[in-house]
């Protein structure tokens, strides 16, 4: 168990895109989508087990010339955590204040992007999708395991 | 694996000769798919709505195994459709089953195609690139994409986006299915338009996606167009993608193609026929 101070990202079961300035993140286990704004994808990629909250936070000074503070990186790990983006769970310390507190405090006392993860749950099975759907909308739906009888709805999804 | 019974075989009941002979092989978009019955009424059908179905984008391949074996059966009462040994349909109207076949074929052709992904989407073809319009059914899509066809954009699918690993899109030229309003007492119904009938034309070549237009209709609508990130568009993109969860990495190259070249847009919409015209306009005179 790695040390929450020495957070280290989650590798396995994951397809991972760079784009231009984000990270895609896919996770195959819960088939989730995952978009991190360049401040998040930093973070991100900086947890290697070894560097510690302080010293991510100083990396991105660094890096982007901004001062920022634990908490930022803070921010980032507790979105990172929600999302199962890290090895080990974290739990956010931000010393006693609510998140929705310190990204009005980050917010206010500094001009870079706040941390942000984005995620979005991919569609079922398109087979999976279409098996309780009324073909075309036109008409009765069809008799199938666990889909309900009757006239089509304006949705075209027979299920309740 | 399904489909791994030999085709002829020395000894056979009547109802197993008669679903020889009403056997088709197939490859769209490089999936292999059986299609078989015990009817041979049922099986001319079926051949034609395959036809519907894939917009002629398949070629019939010699007897082989296939992962997809449809079986529309006769049956006492009505038909059947088994997909894989699997019973999952039956009705009592040939029309029904025939209807839900081709659903149920088409998608899993976009959901198994090799070497494309298949958005849900509406598509047309302007000045040499494409509009992609993704959403769900009933969002609108063939009514905004009939009206942009009207307006001299070019058809390519109201159904998919058909994208290569390059990322250009190809048509996938259904006729557009139009739902009716659903009457008092009636379910809701389909009409289908031929581009030609709209006074339009089918695009006949892969190009670029130009603009990914991510709209729903809404009444009073402001046109107030939101640019989004790349990852942000692949992220709207990937909710109608419909081989992800078969295929998350190709199906995120391609979106990453896509999203990393078109001008992806995010707003609600008015009436489709003013904003058809509107929208062509605004891509012409806007400078991103």
């Amino acid at each position: 168990m790695k040390s929450p101070q020495f957070p280290c990202a989650r590798k396995a079961g994951l397809v991972i895109q760079d784009m231009p300035d984000e990270v895609l993140v896919y996770d195959l286990d819960t088939n989730k989508a995952h978009c991190l704004n360049k401040s998040a994808a930093f973070v991100w990629r900086s947890c290697d087990g070894k560097t510690s909250i302080s010293d991510i936070a100083r990396l991105f000074e660094i890096q982007t010339g901004d001062k920022v503070s634990d908490d930022f990186v803070w921010l980032a790990l507790d979105q990172l955590n929600e999302n199962a983006l890290l090895e080990s769970e974290v739990k956010a310390s931000f010393g006693g204040k609510s998140r929705r507190e310190v990204i009005k405090k980050i917010g206010l006392a500094s001009m870079i992007a706040l941390p942000i993860v984005a995620s979005l749950v991919a569609p079922k099975s398109a087979m999976a999708a279409v098996s309780c759907s009324c073909p075309a909308g036109i008409g009765d739906c069809l008799a199938q395991p666990g889909c309900p009888m009757g006239s089509c709805p304006p949705s075209g999804i027979c299920s309740p | 694996m399904v489909g791994t019974e030999p085709v002829f075989i020395a000894s056979m009941s009547s109802s197993e000769t008669d679903r020889k002979l009403n056997t088709l092989y197939l490859e769209s978009y490089g999936v292999r798919v059986r299609i078989e019955s015990n009817n041979k009424r049922l099986f001319n059908d079926a051949r034609r709505q395959t036809e519907h179905a894939l917009v002629g984008n398949f070629r019939i391949i010699d007897p082989v195994e296939t992962p997809h074996v449809f079986r529309l059966e006769r049956e006492e009462g009505g038909y059947s459709q088994v997909k894989n040994g699997e019973k999952s349909g039956v009705n009592k109207s040939r029309k029904v089953l025939l209807r839900y076949f081709d659903s149920m074929l088409r998608i899993t052709i976009a959901e198994y195609a090799v070497g494309h992904v298949f958005l849900h989407a509406g598509v047309v073809g302007w000045k040499g690139r494409a509009i992609v319009i993704p959403g769900d059914s009933y969002s609108g899509k063939s009514t905004l994409v009939a009206e942009l066809v009207k307006a001299g954009a070019e058809y390519y699918s109201d159904e998919y986006a058909v994208l290569d690993e390059r990322g250009l899109v190809y048509p996938f030229a259904r006729r557009l299915s139009m739902h009716t309003e659903p009457g008092k007492g009636k379910s809701i119904d389909n009409i289908y338009i031929t581009a030609e009938e709209l006074g339009g034309r089918v695009g006949s070549t892969g190009i670029a996606v130009g603009w990914v237009l991510v709209t729903t209709f809404e009444n009073n609508a402001q046109w107030n167009p939101k640019v989004l990130s790349s990852g942000k568009g692949v992220l709207e993109m990937l909710s109608q993608t419909i081989p992800i969860r078969y295929a998350p990495e190709f199906s995120l190259k391609v979106l990453k193609k896509v999203a990393t070249h078109a001008i992806i847009l995010k707003s609600p919409r008015f009436d489709a026929s003013a904003f058809a015209k509107f929208f062509l306009d605004f891509v012409d005179n806007k400078a991103f």
